[in-house]
């Protein structure tokens, strides 16, 4: 009985596994082939789509632009909402369910519709930044909103926060030293958690970039969008690298998040 | 004056009382703990004498200065939690080390301040493990010991035994009080466990829905409870109506007493005891063996007389057996109204 439950668990992790990278393989061999049109398999293997793509200044600069948006606007975002977690845990937990409520907003709401906000918002005004990176800064800081505060607040859920911070205060620290050498220390597996999730969703983000900034700031999304027409060969690599690429950084977090 | 004294600590949330008009004081050295069951505001009250928790009303004296608005990091406390409230991304040295690290002292006293207080808690060879290698006896060690290696003026220790198994909590009960007397430490110790607070403290402060009720030494709450609630919270006693208190007792008025199962004796008093002249005639309902003692339940009228006798097979009664009581005289308490 035992033995039949174990084999219908490996059948479903099996059925599972082959579903999620099923289209990966295939785009992997559809990057490492010569062609592959009428055949079941490619005719040839190569690297040629892989060394076009890199040896391409225009992908490596969308690649870099593609990071600098995603790390500003993860970073003012982990910088802005992790004190303001705190202070909702620590002293206004009667603020939870507004800030439940808040993080959904910008799932409610569709991209294209929001986009069309934030152009008018940007537009003049206060702070004319449309068709600049800084709106997508600002935007990808909206988008990754619900993905910090989630992963931030179990990580505060988690960690005896009140007791922390008291006992730090009656052994003479301030609130601020408590967070900073007691709390914030605590914080790094919900951190790393909320960073690689919310990247690995930022590098592959186009409905934003094309509508606020499109050609006038190309990102990597974008740059796939303006190359799909070279050769599919071609875009697979491309989707293959960022794949790759986002595997990596997950690696180096489980790595980061494991370490003591 | 008095080393503490609170007077008239006033402290609710959202308009619920959680105590009113408290006061206290306490001696330069003694240990004195907060008793009472979970909900009566001991803890509340701790947290409010350590700046942790705002107060509505009352003052607060320490060493003859007030701390009532002082922030709790500039009022010279120490303080063991419950759930042990170390840091978890420090050793156990590093968390020792944490209040002297931050009051800004050099790093050879810091070594030197930490190592000695290491030896006082028996945590030798323990010390560079992180707090989740350590077992919870050796947690509540380490919390001891960043407590006490700042020279608190007082220490509060809030239940902080609570979470450990029965072995180590004798073991910890023991050091600490070694450790509260041999470095003159003035404690408040808050627990529900009458157990500990009888042998921990100098003088106990019974607790129940906010307010003080009885206050002593431990023998003086245990053997005079005050009121029902006292001598139900204090030990198993024996609370008898006012009709029986009147009867058997010889008390005035409608006032119920309360007697202690030990201080109860089947049959005949015991050598020495000088008993009531009356006795309670009852059947036994229900014995059970505690070890060392042997509990009788008497049925007698209305009443339920438990009854304490030491286990020795020479002294043994059945269930079913009618049995005459006799009362120690110096035991009856009478209870307040």
């Amino acid at each position: 009985m035992q033995g039949n439950n174990k084999l219908f668990h490996r059948l479903v992790i099996a059925v599972i596994v082959f579903v999620m990278l099923t289209p990966v393989l295939a785009t992997l061999l559809y990057s490492l082939s010569t062609r592959w049109g009428a055949t079941v398999l490619p005719e040839g293997l190569t690297f040629k789509w892989y060394i076009d793509l890199l040896s391409d200044p225009r992908f490596l600069l969308s690649f870099a632009r593609s990071l600098f948006v995603c790390s500003a606007g993860l970073a003012l975002c982990i910088a802005v909402m992790i004190p303001v977690i705190f202070i909702v845990f620590y002293s206004l937990p009667g603020l939870k369910k507004l800030f439940n409520f808040i993080v959904v907003l910008p799932f409610a709401v569709p991209p294209v519709v929001s986009s069309v906000g934030l152009l008018q918002l940007y537009s003049d005004g206060f702070l004319p930044i449309s068709g600049t990176f800084w709106i997508l800064i600002f935007t990808y800081f909206t988008i990754v909103i619900p993905f910090v505060y989630r992963s931030m607040a179990n990580s505060f859920a988690a960690v005896s926060l009140h007791d922390l911070v008291d006992a730090a205060r009656l052994l003479g620290a301030s609130t601020t030293q408590a967070f900073f050498m007691c709390v914030l220390p605590n914080l790094k597996k919900g951190i790393l958690s909320a960073v690689f999730i919310s990247f690995s969703i930022l590098i592959g983000e186009f409905v934003f970039a094309n509508i606020l900034v499109g050609t006038r700031y190309e990102t990597l999304q974008i740059y796939l969008f303006n190359t799909r027409q070279i050769s599919g060969h071609f875009t697979s690599a491309l989707v293959i690298f960022y794949f790759a690429f986002i595997f990596l950084l997950t690696f180096l977090a489980s790595r980061l998040g494991n370490r003591k | 004056m008095s080393y503490v004294v609170v007077s008239n600590l006033t402290k609710s949330f959202d308009k619920t009382p959680v105590f009113a008009n408290i006061n206290f004081t306490i001696e330069k050295g003694e240990f004195i703990t907060l008793l009472g069951p979970s909900g009566c505001g001991k803890s509340t009250l701790l947290r409010c004498i350590a700046g942790l928790n705002s107060v509505d009303d009352g003052r607060i004296m320490v060493e003859g200065q007030e701390i009532t608005d002082l922030p709790p990091q500039k009022r010279g406390i120490g303080m063991v939690f419950q759930a042990y409230a170390l840091f978890p991304n420090m050793t156990a040295r590093e968390n020792i080390a944490f209040g002297l690290k931050i009051k800004g002292e050099d790093k050879d006293t810091i070594a030197r301040k930490v190592k000695e207080v290491i030896e006082i808690v028996e945590l030798q060879g323990r010390e560079d493990h992180l707090i989740d290698e350590l077992s919870g006896g050796q947690r509540q060690r380490v919390a001891l010991a960043r407590a006490l290696v700042t020279r608190p003026r007082i220490l509060f220790l809030d239940e902080p035994l609570s979470a450990l198994d029965a072995k180590i909590r004798k073991r910890l009960r023991y050091l600490i009080r070694q450790i509260q007397k041999e470095m003159g430490l003035t404690t408040i110790f808050v627990t529900h466990d009458q157990e500990e607070a009888m042998v921990m403290s100098d003088r106990i402060f019974l607790m129940n829905k906010g307010a003080i009720v009885q206050s002593g030494t431990p023998d003086e709450v245990y053997t005079h409870p005050q009121s029902e609630f006292a001598a139900g919270f204090m030990g198993n006693y024996n609370i008898i109506d006012e009709a029986a208190s009147r009867e058997y007792f010889g008390l005035s008025g409608t006032v119920k007493s309360a007697v202690r199962p030990e201080a109860i004796f089947i049959n005949h008093p015991a050598a020495g005891v000088d008993c009531v002249d009356k006795t309670m005639e009852g059947v036994i309902t229900f014995k059970q063996l505690l070890g060392n003692v042997m509990r009788y339940a008497v049925k007698t009228g209305d009443q339920d007389i438990s009854v304490d006798v030491l286990n020795s097979h020479a002294e043994q009664y059945a269930e079913g057996q009618q049995v005459k009581l006799y009362f120690s005289a110096d035991e009856i308490n009478e209870l307040r109204a």
